[in-house]
């Protein structure tokens, strides 16, 4: 709860100067790259680890930032969280920041889950269908679950269609037994 | 003169008479006797000589009057020193018997009122115990009425729990087999499913839900 309250801080805080600058889906793709990179466990040692003296770990940071060439908001945005400590909470500052960056893009991302691969047509009809619902540009991704056995099961936000067999199948046995 | 002196007298008089009388047959006895008895061969040889007749001499009569007077002042004597204390004696004897008499009528008098007491007590007893038995057997039936009114209710309420419990099992019964019917049933739907199913169902599947959801 407190690393939310945190994250949602930064994320608050970077989103502000993005959209000073109108460059706030640029930040947001940067910090989602770097995130992604952090998920290398010997990397995110180095940088997050205690253990290892503070000089050493900023310049692993600063070393991996000029290889990166990230822009500068980004770089110091990064370089702050080192210095508050705050660098082991990236992970939930980013996934904020990507809410408020798709709020502000007016963008819904949608979970859909089918038993097999859809066609263009279908997915393009599935995305047309969430947006017309929710109002908002959607953005699609799909994942496969042969358990459902047939149907979608789609979650946008807080907002879940459930059309599987499977729920199905659940449904006409609860009805049986009830009667 | 009291009445026990008055009759104290003619009873004296009677036992002098019968003291004489006897005096003069235990006397006359051993001089018949001495008469007969002591007589020796010598005398017996007189008698066998001489008749016998007049056995009465004269100095046997005087020996017997001598006798007779010796008696007559012994029985004076004595009833001069006895007559006051013999008198006395059977007053005394007869008060006694009186008393004993009416202490014996009284005592059977009280025995009497005792038994009646007793006979009375015995029938109160009686009655008494005729109530208790009465009262016991009241006591006894109502105990009766109410344990197999218990009893009753017992049965009337084990009969309720066993419907009750079977109805239970019955529809628990029921409803399990209803479950297993659906289970099965969902089972079965669900391997017919992933058989039959193909891509093209896959996507109608898709595309109703949509159309479904758009309607809605």
């Amino acid at each position: 709860m407190i690393s939310q309250t945190i994250a949602r801080r930064y994320a608050k805080a970077l989103l502000a100067l993005g959209q000073e600058d109108g460059n706030f889906t640029q930040y947001g793709e940067e910090l989602a790259a770097f995130t992604r990179l952090l998920a290398n466990r010997e990397l995110a040692e180095a940088l997050v680890n205690p253990i290892y003296p503070a000089d050493s770990r900023l310049g692993v940071l600063k070393a991996v930032l000029a290889k990166l060439k990230l822009s500068k908001i980004v770089e110091n945005f990064l370089g702050l969280l080192f210095d508050k400590g705050r660098i082991s909470h990236l992970e939930a500052i980013n996934s904020n920041f990507q809410l408020m960056v798709d709020e502000a893009n007016n963008i819904k991302r949608a979970m859909v889950v089918t038993a097999g691969p859809l066609s263009a047509a279908v997915q393009a009809r599935v995305q047309e269908t969430l947006a017309r619902m929710t109002g908002k540009t959607v953005i699609l991704e799909a994942k496969e679950d042969p358990e459902i056995l047939g149907g979608i099961v789609a979650q946008v936000g807080d907002l879940t269609l459930d059309g599987s067999v499977r729920t199905q199948l659940k449904n006409l046995k609860e009805s049986l037994i009830k009667g | 003169m009291s009445r026990g002196k008055r009759l104290a007298r003619p009873a004296l008089a009677v036992l002098c008479l019968f003291a004489v009388l006897a005096a003069f047959l235990s006397f006359s006895t051993p001089v018949l006797a001495s008469g007969h008895g002591s007589e020796t061969t010598m005398e017996k040889a007189e008698h066998a000589e001489e008749p016998e007749h007049g056995s009465f001499t004269s100095a046997k009569l005087w020996n017997l009057l001598y006798r007779a007077l010796n008696f007559l002042a012994l029985a004076i004597l004595l009833t001069l020193v006895l007559r006051k204390p013999l008198a006395q004696f059977l007053s005394d004897r007869r008060r006694n018997i009186a008393e004993t008499l009416d202490d014996l009528e009284r005592k059977k008098v009280e025995a009497a009122e005792r038994f009646k007491q007793i006979e009375a007590k015995l029938n109160a007893l009686e009655g008494e115990r005729d109530k208790i038995m009465g009262e016991y057997m009241a006591e006894g039936e109502e105990e009766k009425r109410k344990i197999i009114a218990h009893a009753n209710q017992m049965a009337e309420r084990i009969k309720q729990q066993a419907e009750m419990s079977i109805s239970q099992e019955i529809k628990k019964a029921k409803d399990e087999l209803t479950r297993e019917i659906a289970e099965m049933s969902a089972a079965m739907a669900e391997d017919m499913i992933r058989k039959n199913i193909n891509d093209k169902d896959q996507q109608r599947l898709v595309e109703e839900y949509l159309e479904k959801v758009v309607q809605h």
